[in-house]
């Protein structure tokens, strides 16, 4: 539950000329967190308040402002509190007997005599209204006055109303009811503390005051209740009966005890002066268990020991002094510091240490911090191998560590290989190097035949997939992400590479393995780097040696790498029985690529009507020609984006050279359920139109 | 539930001998088509007779047959969990010991699982990850780690010497010979010496003055090195090592001992031991060989990974060399370090039971899915 106040209201006791968005910076600083500043016109504005639950002292405008003095280096000024009595004193007239002193620790009672009902002041009013609290009458918005000024909830009773001028406070018995003053009845549990007169409960301690007893506009003599009860069980009977009340809230976080009297007299004061009451000499006080200060000593050397950094022995007194506390007696080296009663929050040294670092501020603690850290920095590539090995393992392909060294015939293999003066760099950006293609050469190589160093990840994916053959396995999927050795510059080149066979026992159509080999592409760029779109643009494929097709692979505009099929000389060079697809990318340009943060799609409100259609058109006519078309054609409630392949059919009926493409189109209005009806004569216009632009049929 | 009346307990009894004695799906389906069958079953029966009953019997009897077919119909699941579904419906018995179906997932090479796991353990006591080139010069192979060319020390290194050549067997021009010579790193340690040059911003013609006192450093540099060593089961010309260098204002002996046993209690476990023996690296001072207590050993008789001594060479480490430190740009009076090596291999191998380095990498004998997929 926020706490509010009002500017003014705090300056009152908290001198300043700061703004409302200052101030609640200010307040900010010390923990007191703003949640909203509105307008009261006039320069003041009403400020919302998260206070923490250490904080109760601060459920007030005077415990909000002492924070702001003390912040601000400026006098805390005090509530008037004097009047004049007259009459015979309260404890003639009235008994007060504490039967519970673990739930009621203390106990007040003053006498008004004379009071004459009616409105409140103005200023009242407006400060009331200003925090949410209805007016009602003078003598109700004193109490509710003082309980926002002070933090100390006050109950007024019509003293004419309580019988045999007696209050007890006692824990309610069983059976007994109690009418409130907001209309409800309570059937009351022996847990509960009620105020009682001679003969049955009037209010319900701390929470509510019963209606048989609340101030009317017959009332003369008010008897005014300030006290202290037990937090907890203000909180269950707080949630037994389901009432949470200005009051019951700041029970819950624990009122000053040793302000109870404090807040009885300036309620007294204000009565009289806004209701006109006479005030009885003197108080009835049940103290039993009265508050005993606590000691803290303060080691002024722990302060720099916890907070890092010097706080001048001077500074660290003034923040504690204008807190409240006193200074009991200085040591060398150390000071004793008597807690004030508002403050029960406080208990050992370092609870102090905090208070004076709070108070400075904790943007104002500078220094060197003394703790070594030792972030550790990621590595780009490192992470990309990684993430790449999680994403290829998973999907079936099994890493393995290649050898490095292999004939130069078998190492020019996937290298560039036109000649010196043609465009190669830029038909195929891919491997980049040097013409004619070099290698580093082993001066010293362990077998003579094999002395060249890899350039390409591929000729140790080739090495691997025939040692398995020559066990039996003639189908491999196989990857490998390592750095090979470049002549022409001293960074190693970061590779990704793979070879699939297809799965054991499945004969797989090139285009197939193909697919499949860009459907990996796909999943690296869309998970490493957060693209989705790749493409396998074609190179000549005589640029390449080894590859019977060759494609260029890019994301979001950069050649990435290379892929292909491996053709049949290559194939017979390498002893190997099947065709495999392969693939390298540079790792490196990869691990450039990513960072993009996939961004949520909102999620269909309406379902959709889908259409699967299937277009017989010429061999040469492509995929990425016919979803073009499909996305250009698109007319009314047709998702362009989402027109997902299906597959591809050659054979009977369809005739050769010929094949059928089918996929799938998705409609979807953003503002209703589409009906076959609505969809039906767009799709027909949308087949037909389709069919014009790609000079295709649609299969039956 | 409701009573029976006297007629409808007898019809009960009867059903429960029949189910009861039922053996066969097929003759439990029969018994549920005679009593439950919707049109012609018995306990229907009792449901039409009551049309015919006086009104003011019909509840009595409406309740008793309501508990008889919920009584018969358990007699039904009862036998028909006895014998097991099968007539009725197209549910069929599951055996639950076939082997799960597993889509086909791949593995990581078990080298890769090693030293990723060295470099997680590394990075939870603060280490980075650097890694180095695999082609590199004798400066930072040799002469910036204190290791003289002309020096017998130089000679536990047996290195491969590099040439550029052509691959499409024409020459090259001069210039694309390099200026210095290339080699192929034998070992991790010259990551040492480039990453303390790229953290001081190390140059050519930096004098002592210039020589820095931070940043502090710690990073683990895994990697392929070569040595052309002849080939059998346990040599192999190419493997990997992981390296470790600490370089800070106040790094001791201690502090090495220290960290490494707690990289081995991350790798190897909590029990783990960790003993030091004097040693000689020509970039640390002192140096020493780290032993950690087998943890493979268990209750079995002689230790094939530690035969039966009970400790494993693993790594060596030492106090950085105050040359290297300074060939790194660092200035050895106000800054200390610590560095440590180890083979990756050689853990690989201890921790599972692999005799032989050749299948790992080898061309012909490394790198079988047999091998690979065991992982």
């Amino acid at each position: 539950m926020p706490v509010t106040v009002t500017t003014d209201w705090l300056r009152e006791y908290a001198p300043n000329e700061l703004s409302p968005e200052a101030l609640a910076e200010r307040l900010a600083s010390l923990g007191l967190a703003v949640d909203e500043i509105e307008d009261l016109g006039g320069g003041a504005a009403r400020l919302t308040l998260d206070v923490t639950a250490n904080r109760g002292d601060c459920w007030s405008v005077l415990g909000i402002a002492r924070e702001l003095a003390a912040k601000l280096g400026v006098a805390l000024a005090k509530p008037e509190l004097s009047f004049r009595e007259s009459g015979p004193p309260v404890d003639e007239s009235f008994s007060v007997a504490v039967e519970d002193p673990k739930g009621c620790p203390r106990y007040t009672a003053r006498l008004v005599r004379g009071v004459r009902l009616g409105p409140s002041p103005d200023w009242m009013q407006r400060r009331l209204s200003a925090v949410g609290i209805r007016p009602i009458s003078n003598v109700v918005d004193v109490t509710n006055y003082v309980m926002c000024e002070m933090g100390h909830p006050l109950h007024a009773f019509d003293a004419s109303l309580l019988r045999g001028r007696r209050v007890v406070v006692r824990r309610a018995r069983r059976g007994e009811r109690l009418a409130l003053i907001d209309g409800s009845s309570k059937e009351l549990s022996p847990e509960d503390i009620v105020i009682a007169d001679a003969e049955a409960p009037v209010a319900l301690a701390g929470v509510m005051g019963g209606s048989g007893t609340e101030i009317r506009d017959s009332t003369r003599d008010v008897l005014l209740e300030s006290a202290c009860f037990d937090p907890v069980s203000i909180r269950r009977t707080s949630r037994r009966h389901g009432i949470s009340t200005e009051s019951s809230v700041r029970f819950e976080h624990g009122v000053d005890p040793a302000g109870v009297e404090l807040a009885s007299r300036r309620a007294a004061r204000l009565l009289a002066e806004c209701a006109g009451g006479e005030v009885a000499p003197g108080v009835v006080d049940s103290n039993p268990s009265a508050w005993t200060p606590r000691e803290i000593r303060l080691r002024h050397a722990r302060i720099a020991r916890l907070l890092g950094c010097e706080v001048p022995r001077e500074e660290a007194a003034r923040i504690l002094a204008a807190l409240g506390l006193e200074l009991l007696h200085e040591e060398a080296d150390a000071a004793t510091w008597r807690v004030p009663s508002w403050r029960q929050d406080l208990s050992v040294e370092a609870d102090l240490i905090e208070e004076i670092a709070r108070i400075r501020g904790y943007d104002n603690l500078r220094g060197e911090a003394t703790m070594r850290v030792f972030p550790v920095t990621p590595n780009p590539v490192f992470e990309a191998r990684r993430r790449a090995r999680d994403l290829l393992t998973g999907l079936g392909y099994t890493e393995i560590c290649g050898v490095s060294f292999f004939s130069a015939e078998k190492a020019a293999f996937w290298c560039a290989n036109g000649s010196g003066d043609s465009p190669i760099a830029s038909a195929a950006a891919w491997p980049r190097g040097p013409q004619p293609p070099q290698a580093y050469r082993l001066r010293n190589p362990v077998r003579s035949r094999e002395d060249t160093l890899r350039t390409s990840l591929i000729p140790s994916l080739l090495a691997a997939k025939l040692a398995n053959q020559n066990r039996g396995r003639r189908r491999v999927r196989l990857f490998e992400a390592a750095p090979v050795c470049v002549t022409w510059k001293d960074e190693p080149d970061e590779r990704l590479a793979l070879l699939d066979d297809g799965a054991e026992g499945e004969d797989e159509s090139p285009e197939t393995l193909l697919r499949r080999a860009k459907g990996a592409v796909e999943l690296l760029v869309e998970r490493l780097a957060g693209h989705r779109e790749v493409g396998f643009g074609p190179v000549e494929a005589t640029r390449l040696a080894g590859l019977v097709l060759a494609y260029q692979v890019s994301a979001a505009g950069e050649v990435i790498g290379m892929a292909g099929l491996l053709d049949e000389s290559a194939a017979k060079a390498w002893d190997v029985l099947t065709r495999p697809a392969v693939l390298e990318l540079d790792l490196a340009a990869l691990a450039r690529l990513g960072g993009r943060v996939p961004q949520m799609r909102p999620l269909p409100d309406y379902p959709a009507i889908v259409r699967d259609v299937a277009l017989v058109v010429d061999e040469g006519t492509t995929w990425a020609e016919v979803r073009s078309a499909a996305a250009e054609a698109a007319g009314r409630w047709c998702r362009p984006d989402e027109i997902g392949f299906l597959s591809v059919y050659r054979g009977r009926p369809v005739p050769e050279g010929r094949k059928s493409v089918a996929f799938r189109v998705i409609y979807r209005a953003d503002d209703r359920t589409l009906t076959d009806e609505d969809v039906r004569p767009i799709h027909e216009e949308y087949v037909r139109s389709l069919c014009a632009r790609l000079h295709a049929e649609l299969r039956k | 539930m409701a009573e029976l009346t006297h007629e409808d307990a007898q019809f009960l009894e009867q059903a429960r001998r029949e189910f009861g004695t039922a053996r066969t799906a097929e003759e439990v389906e029969s018994l549920r088509v005679k009593y439950l069958g919707r049109r012609q079953g018995l306990v229907q029966a009792r449901f039409d007779s009551l049309r015919s009953a006086r009104a003011e019997e019909r509840r009595r009897l409406g309740a008793s047959a309501n508990a008889l077919k919920e009584a018969v119909e358990q007699e039904l699941a009862a036998a028909q969990a006895r014998v097991g579904r099968g007539g009725r419906s197209s549910e069929r018995p599951i055996d639950a010991t076939l082997p799960g179906l597993r889509p086909g997932t791949g593995r990581r090479h078990v080298l890769v699982r090693t030293l990723e796991r060295l470099v997680d353990v590394a990075a939870t006591l603060g280490f980075s990850v650097a890694e180095g080139p695999e082609v590199e010069t004798e400066e930072y192979n040799f002469d910036a780690l204190n290791i003289p060319s002309e020096h017998p020390s130089h000679d536990s290194f047996d290195t491969f010497y590099l040439d550029v050549a052509s691959l499409d067997g024409g020459s090259l021009p001069e210039a694309a010979r390099p200026g210095v010579r290339r080699l192929l790193r034998s070992h991790t340690s010259p990551v040492q010496v480039r990453e303390m040059r790229k953290r001081t911003g190390w140059r050519r013609d930096w004098r002592r003055a210039d020589l820095k006192d931070a940043p502090p450093l710690r990073v683990v540099a895994p990697g392929r090195v070569y040595r052309p060593d002849a080939v059998d089961a346990r040599h192999y010309h190419t493997f990997h090592q992981i390296e470790g260098l600490a370089v800070d204002r106040d790094i001791t002996f201690l502090d090495l001992k220290h960290t490494l046993h707690l990289f081995m209690k991350g790798l190897l476990g909590e029990g783990v031991s960790v003993r030091f023996r004097p040693s000689f690296f020509p970039f640390t001072e002192p140096s020493a060989e780290m032993d950690v207590s087998c943890p493979f050993c268990g209750e079995s008789g002689r230790c094939a990974v530690c035969h039966g001594s009970g400790w494993i060479e693993l790594l060596g480490c030492g106090m950085v060399h105050p040359r290297v430190l300074e060939a790194g740009g660092y200035d050895p009076e106000r800054v200390v370090g610590f560095a440590f090596g180890m083979g990756i291999e050689r853990l690989a191998m201890a921790r599972h039971g692999i005799d032989d380095i050749r299948l790992f990498c080898d061309a012909e004998r490394g790198n079988l899915l047999g091998f690979l997929e065991q992982f």
